[in-house]
């Protein structure tokens, strides 16, 4: 199968650039790998492009309720938006189909400006196009969320873990109490409450400012404490539940260490469930990013989101929201993705017969 | 039409979309052109192997499935497109799991009751509670226990509560659809008895669905074998017990011990089929043959039609066909 | 290993005792039981009581101005000192309680009400219904609370009253979903098909059945979704959407004590109390109202 048969179909536009580039570059690899899982020829890169190609419809259907909740505004909030482009294929279309300058018209226009043209349109009150600042916001608020997506991966995997080792001692107690203290206490909460810390009373760290990765301490603190206490919470559980399994008690009664059956054989299978929660995990990163940004002033795509709702900038609002609808839907994907790699019984469908097994499952139900 | 026909089905098919977790879709015939007679105050068995359509059959009868082809006639009146309501109590299902068919939060007495509240509009709170006593009495239960949840009864006795929401409408026809595979030995035969002990007394119709070759064979009149979808071999007790024509049925038989060590060892003869259906089913010829130890080149093109062998016998299968 | 056999023993000697009663009541002894849900509830219920009862704890009005103490934390007749405008912050955390929780309580029940018939109406009769509504279901649970809030908020207009509409539609999705894979769930169980084997009617099904067995995840979810919603309700405030600053919000109030941070870090700190301290007590007893609806999981 060639693999520019998937990239042909992409049309020019700066997300399909991205998964063109991705397939180009990771289609060889991919295809290898799939070929040594597979027997049934390349039906799990089928199933990857598919999910791919869905990002698609889950970004049009987000346009859409954004758009149809800013068309009930009673002061008519598309008023911003044209259907008419300049002279190209669309508006072809719609002067053949005799459309007017209604609601769908406005909807597709501003899919094409956006999704070919790349074009989010311009800010109210200046002339400048907003894809620049969008671009260069939506870079830091990625660093920002990814130092805060790591954070809680290399904190909270391993408390969960010790939490479940130590179920019901003291040591688990204290850590599901903090657990649900973290889990509860609201972000602008916790930024306060470490600034004074750290800021007014240590006076270790700064608080405002980019002179280097320093600044990014009090942020990321801030990002991943919620984050930490959910995989925290998730990693004991899904251990627990792993730990009780038979497969373990067998392993135990072959003399295995503990350490062995702990840290190897049941971690590999705890840790396919926290794959599933990384994309909960993110969507709760970029709603921190926007009171961190706010907090710290960091010019992050939060920030730029506060600025144009209380500026009532319909245009930047949009053009955030359809930005941050792509992140958190790509996230989906590579969740799905990954799950798939990671979790057996998934990669075994690809290559066993299936029909008997729901056969069965169909009879008895 | 014979009066005595309680149940007929002609043909009957169900069919599933399933659709795995890539997305494509394939069509399962669950039921594949069933046909076959249940008289009154009969038990027609029918065994298998569990994902062979017999559960489905049993449910597309009772119309909780919709039938995809085919008709079901119900004391000679066709059944298969009318408003069910009238037909619901005269119809009735017993269930393979005693505590998924229980609600968990409905008392015993709500869970005996609600036929009544159905079909029984008339019958007063009180009338309602004695009705239930009486009922949880016949099925041997404490009528005591009607304030209870099912949770605190054991499966025998969660079964027999099962049998007493299906006696309380006064049905004529039970579809028994596994309903002693879950349970201990012990709690088996004393389900098996009170359910003959029901059909005596009630004059009822069973369709009693099972794995096992040997409840079947004790309770049913008739038996019918699936396979696939499709009824294979139907016919009396003997017939298949003894005159098994099928390979498919031979094979089953294969797996009831016999106290006999003459019959069994004659047995061991016998080649047993090296049962797969992983393959699902074949696009053409007998959906047996793939397993089959006596398959002949024919039975790999043409699949095989339900022929009377003997009085009271029928299969499917190029052996036994017609000289 | 020898911890392992122990937790084994102990499971042994131990076994989940029977409580007798139906099964809620199984669940609310187990749930008495739980000293931290209990704590929990009793938080939550004091501070909403307080919020209720504000008058007869302090004598100050939110809105009154004592302008010879301003920003101090020692004033005569003011417990927890006043602000820099001189406005008494007890008085203000109380009656911006009332505020915010009967926001946050309202969206979360509208939302609980809207997204249970929905998911009701979706999981109950599938087909093309269940389609769309699930897609469009699934679309609006992938725009995050947060941003789906501010938008509606935006298209609504900003006032309080219509501030409510765009919680709850923010909190809907995640209730028709659950109650929709719920629904599915139950619609599976043998005990429904014993119900249509017997003639019941749909509306019949749906009350006896269905409702009767959802209910339980459908409550937990209500514990965690009024957190949620007050966590949302109050960063709202915080940011200064929908609800502006003379408005005593508990998260207005924040972000006004952001200003003398640096004059006075404890009357910052305890303006962040009231939020965090019902949340953390909702989420106390969340988490034991769950377990104690599904020992199963607890057991965990």
């Amino acid at each position: 199968m060639n693999k520019n048969i998937y990239c042909a179909f992409l049309p020019r536009s700066p997300f399909c650039t991205i998964s063109k580039l991705t397939l180009a570059g990771f289609s060889d690899k991919l295809r290898k790998y799939s070929a040594t899982v597979i027997l049934e020829g390349t039906t799990l890169f089928r199933y990857i492009i598919k999910r791919i190609l869905m990002i698609i419809p889950i970004i049009l259907g987000v346009v859409f309720v954004i758009f149809l909740l800013l068309y009930a505004i009673p002061s008519g909030g598309l008023n911003m938006f044209p259907s008419a482009g300049k002279g190209d294929a669309l508006d072809a279309l719609f002067k053949l189909l005799h459309a007017g300058n209604n609601f769908f018209t406005k909807y597709l226009r501003y899919c094409y400006n956006v999704f070919i043209l790349h074009d989010f349109g311009r800010a109210s009150g200046n002339s400048l196009k907003i894809i620049g600042e969008l671009v260069m916001r939506t870079k830091l608020t990625l660093l920002l969320t990814g130092l805060g997506l790591a954070a809680t991966l290399i904190i909270g995997v391993p408390i969960g873990i010790f939490s479940a080792v130590h179920q019901n001692k003291w040591q688990d107690n204290v850590i599901m109490f903090l657990v649900t203290l973290f889990s509860s206490i609201p972000n602008y909460c916790l930024a306060i409450i470490l600034c004074i810390v750290f800021v007014l009373k240590l006076r270790v760290l700064p608080l405002i400012g980019f002179a280097g990765p320093i600044y990014f301490v009090l942020p990321t603190m801030t990002l991943s404490a919620g984050g930490i206490a959910s995989v925290t919470k998730m990693t004991r559980a899904s251990m627990l539940e792993v730990l009780d399994q038979q497969y373990v008690t067998a392993l135990r009664s072959k003399g295995l260490k503990e350490r062995a059956v702990v840290y190897f054989h049941a971690l590999k299978n705890a840790l396919v469930p926290i794959v599933s929660v990384l994309g909960t995990l993110t969507t709760q990163m970029l709603c921190g990013a926007v009171v961190v940004e706010h907090f710290f002033s960091i010019p992050g795509l939060g920030s730029y989101l506060l600025r144009s709702v209380n500026s009532r900038d319909v245009t930047s609002l949009l053009g955030c929201s359809v930005i941050i609808a792509f992140m958190l839907a790509a996230l989906s994907v590579i969740t799905d993705i990954l799950y798939v790699f990671v979790d057996p019984q998934i990669k075994q469908q690809y290559t066993k017969g299936k029909t008997s097994a729901l056969r069965r499952k169909e009879a008895r139900q | 039409m014979d009066d005595k026909i309680l149940i007929s089905v002609e043909n009957l098919s169900k069919n599933f979309a399933v659709r795995n977790r890539i997305g494509r879709k394939t069509v399962l015939h669950a039921v594949d052109g069933v046909s076959f007679q249940i008289a009154r105050g009969e038990t027609l068995g029918l065994v298998g192997e569990s994902g062979c359509g017999k559960t489905t059959l049993g449910r597309t009868i009772l119309r909780l499935l919709e039938p995809d082809g085919g008709r079901i006639l119900y004391d000679g009146t066709d059944i298969t497109r009318v408003n069910m309501r009238p037909y619901r109590s005269k119809m009735q299902i017993i269930f393979q799991d005693p505590a998924g068919s229980l609600d968990p939060r409905s008392q015993i007495c709500d869970i005996v009751a609600e036929g009544l509240c159905v079909t029984g509009a008339g019958l007063s709170r009180g009338d309602r509670a004695s009705k239930v006593t009486e009922l949880l009495e016949k099925v041997g239960l404490d009528g005591g226990i009607a304030r209870r949840y099912p949770h605190e009864f054991s499966g025998g006795q969660q079964q027999r509560i099962g049998i007493a929401r299906a006696l309380a409408v006064n049905p004529e026809f039970i579809v028994c659809d596994e309903p002693v595979s879950a349970l201990d030995v012990s709690y088996q035969s004393q389900i098996i008895t009170l359910l003959e002990q029901m059909q005596e007394n009630m004059n009822l119709t069973y369709m009693f669905i099972s794995h096992d070759l040997s409840v079947v064979r004790h309770i049913s009149d008739r038996i019918g074998v699936m396979y696939l979808g499709r009824i294979v071999e139907l016919g009396g007790g003997v017939e298949i017990g003894v005159h098994a024509a099928h390979p498919y049925t031979r094979s089953l038989l294969t797996a009831v011990p016999v106290p006999d060590p003459q019959v069994s060892r004659a047995r061991e003869q016998e080649p047993i089929a090296d049962i797969q259906t992983d393959g699902g089913i074949p696009s053409q010829g007998c959906r047996f043959h793939a397993s089959c130890p006596h398959a002949m080149p024919v039975c790999a093109v043409e699949e095989p039609q339900l022929r009377e062998i003997a009085p009271n016998h029928l299969c499917a299968c190029h052996l036994h066909a017609a000289p | 290993m020898k911890h392992y056999f122990k937790k084994r023993a102990n499971a042994l000697k131990n076994p989940e005792p029977y409580l007798g009663g139906s099964p809620w009541q199984e669940s609310f002894k187990r749930l008495l039981k739980n000293k931290s849900a209990i704590a929990g509830l009793a938080i939550f219920v004091l501070i909403c009581l307080s919020c209720v009862f504000a008058p007869f704890i302090t004598r100050w009005d939110y809105e009154s101005i004592d302008i010879h103490n301003v920003l101090s934390f020692t004033a005569p007749g003011h417990a927890w000192g006043t602000d820099k405008l001189g406005r008494d912050v007890l008085a203000r955390i109380l009656y911006g309680g009332r505020i915010t929780l009967r926001i946050s309580l309202t969206a979360a029940a509208m939302a609980a009400v809207v997204g249970t018939v929905i998911g009701l109406l979706a999981g109950y009769f599938g087909g093309w219904v269940d389609f769309w509504v699930s897609r469009f279901m699934d679309i609006l649970a992938s725009i995050p609370a947060f941003l789906l809030t501010i938008v509606v908020e935006t298209a609504f207009g900003w006032a309080t009253g219509k501030f409510v509409y765009a919680l709850a539609i923010a909190a809907t999705p995640q209730f028709a979903r659950l109650m929709r894979v719920s629904v599915m769930n139950i619609m599976g169980r043998e005990y429904i098909e014993a119900s249509r084997a017997l003639g019941v009617s749909h509306f019949g099904v749906v009350w006896r059945h269905v409702l009767h067995n959802a209910a339980a995840p459908m409550l937990v979810h209500l514990t965690t979704c009024i957190a949620e919603t007050i966590l949302n309700c109050t960063l709202m405030g915080y940011l200064g959407i929908g609800i502006n600053p003379p408005t005593p919000e508990w998260g207005v109030l924040v972000a006004e004590s952001k200003s003398f941070i640096r004059a006075n870090p404890l009357i910052t700190f305890l303006r962040c109390l009231p939020v965090t301290l019902s949340v953390i007590s909702i989420n106390f007893f969340g988490n034991g109202f769950r377990d104690a609806l599904d020992p199963r999981e607890s057991s965990l």
